[in-house]
């Protein structure tokens, strides 16, 4: 890629201004800074609308009662079973048992703690859906428009 | 446990560099501090970090992996290895020894690297947040009770408050860090180290795993497997599983801290670099051909996003894409060839 041809599409690599490796004039590589390239921002917009879709598909199985709030926060923190279990130091067969509801409305407080740690949440949050996505995700779908997609 | 006294402030004197991958641009900037000068594309490719790897049966953050790197820690380890440097690493089963060792390091002034999860860095922007376990910053001292940072992929530096970089440090979930830090042994003396050997050695281990993989999901057999599975996505999967799909390897090759083209246009830099450094025209050669092999992956990408934004062109079908693939990957198999040969004859 030659220098000029550096693209700068705005997007979110702006925030951080990455290194690209492109040739000058001279047929040396030197290091340029991008703002972005169309492909990566479609990349990230699509991405993101991936992870919305799945957030908002946990949101209406919580609410309808097939899953344990533990099922939506795990979701919005970007986790999966596998990751969720070894942060809580638990077998993955018992996580996937406490996104239960019948089990999960019998855990034991300290359990619930942990999960709320994990997740960076008050432990009173744990027990239920919050009203709004939380604003740490650049997910797209504002929340409740996406129920039952 | 008893509360510990607030530590005192240290400022080592580590410039910062932007680097278009954590772990070689803190390579370099650890080698370079300790006297050895040396720029990111050198310790990316003295480390062997170029790679391909199709695993679409393996998923991170609801992604396919397909990389085109490395395992993460190879390239620290390799280059700092193959520059005869003397390194430490290590990894701790305690938060407080893991803290203690890192404090330790840095009163006796040396910068360290530190391998984190890429979640828990509070500064990370919200688009690029996902759970990768292996990313690589530089610690360079202490103020106030934070701890400097400077993180490869900004070009400014950053501070951590003591309890985020704990987080970080012992992040779960794969490639688990167990709060992994490096520091070389090394005095700040200018260093003069011949190139030839460990670059010859570097690009002789990217040829090795680009050619000869055990399994027929890496190297070039990797690329050729990706391209007759974009043929079969067309028959086997609905139209948004595709697109899914699509988008997934235009992620992994694009926008995962790469320079470029899933790190050709780096594998190019170093080469042209090398040429230069051992006065090499065969080098130089590669270098240009790398080049042409990244801007192809990046008409790749171009490709597969205008199907992933329904907009294709006229031209455009899965065939041709599946075609552009299995191009690319006959390209690299006869420069990879090529390379070694040309790596074999550089006299250390």
């Amino acid at each position: 890629m030659r220098k000029q041809d550096v693209p700068q599409d705005w997007g979110p690599e702006a925030e951080v201004r990455r290194l690209m490796y492109a040739v000058d004039e001279s047929g040396r590589f030197v290091g340029v800074q991008s703002v972005g390239w169309d492909v990566s921002n479609t990349g990230f917009n699509k991405y993101w609308e991936h992870v919305g879709q799945i957030i908002a598909a946990a949101r209406a199985d919580v609410a309808e009662g097939r899953k344990s709030p533990l099922w939506y926060w795990m979701q919005v923190s970007l986790l999966d079973v596998r990751m969720l279990a070894d942060y809580m130091g638990l077998w993955r067969w018992r996580v996937r048992r406490h996104m239960r509801p019948g089990v999960f409305a019998k855990l034991k407080p300290a359990l619930l703690d942990r999960y709320a740690a994990v997740f960076q949440i008050e432990p009173a949050q744990v027990r239920s859906l919050p009203e709004e996505d939380p604003e740490n995700l650049p997910i797209h779908h504002a929340p409740g428009q996406g129920q039952g997609a | 446990m008893p509360e510990t006294l607030p530590s005192p402030d240290v400022l080592i004197g580590y410039p910062h560099r932007q680097a278009a991958h954590c772990e070689s641009g803190a390579t370099a900037g650890l080698l370079s501090f300790h006297g050895l000068e040396i720029s990111e594309p050198m310790a990316f490719g003295i480390g062997g970090g170029l790679f391909f790897g199709y695993f679409p049966f393996m998923r991170l953050a609801h992604v396919k992996v397909t990389t085109f790197r490395k395992m993460p820690g190879a390239v620290i380890h390799k280059a700092f290895k193959r520059l005869g440097m003397r390194y430490h690493s290590e990894t701790f089963w305690r938060k407080g020894s893991a803290r203690r060792a890192l404090d330790e390091a840095l009163d006796a002034g040396k910068p360290v690297a530190c391998q984190v999860g890429f979640y828990w860095l509070p500064y990370v922007p919200r688009a690029f947040r996902t759970h990768f376990n292996a990313h690589h910053i530089i610690l360079y001292g202490r103020q106030g009770g934070d701890y400097l940072v400077s993180e490869p992929g900004l070009d400014h530096v950053e501070t951590l408050q003591p309890g985020a970089l704990e987080r970080a440090r012992f992040a779960r979930g794969g490639m688990n860090p167990r709060g992994r830090l490096y520091w070389l042994q090394e005095d700040r003396s200018p260093k003069q180290r011949s190139l030839a050997k460990p670059v010859a050695q570097g690009i002789k281990d990217v040829c090795f795993n680009m050619l000869t993989p055990p399994i027929p999901l890496l190297g070039v057999r990797g690329i050729r497997f990706l391209g007759r599975d974009i043929l079969k996505w067309e028959r086997r999967l609905t139209q948004a599983q595709v697109l899914d799909n699509l988008n997934q390897i235009v992620i992994m090759q694009e926008v995962v801290g790469s320079g470029g083209a899933g790190f050709r246009y780096m594998y190019a830099a170093f080469l042209s670099e090398a040429a230069q450094a051992l006065e090499h025209t065969g080098l130089a050669e590669a270098s240009r051909e790398m080049n042409a092999i990244g801007d192809r992956w990046r008409a790749f990408a171009l490709v597969a996003t205008r199907f992933v934004k329904g907009r294709p062109d006229p031209g455009d079908n899965y065939a041709a894409m599946a075609g552009m693939v299995m191009g690319l990957a006959d390209r690299e198999e006869a420069f990879f060839r090529k390379l070694w040969k040309v790596a074999k004859a550089i006299k250390p």
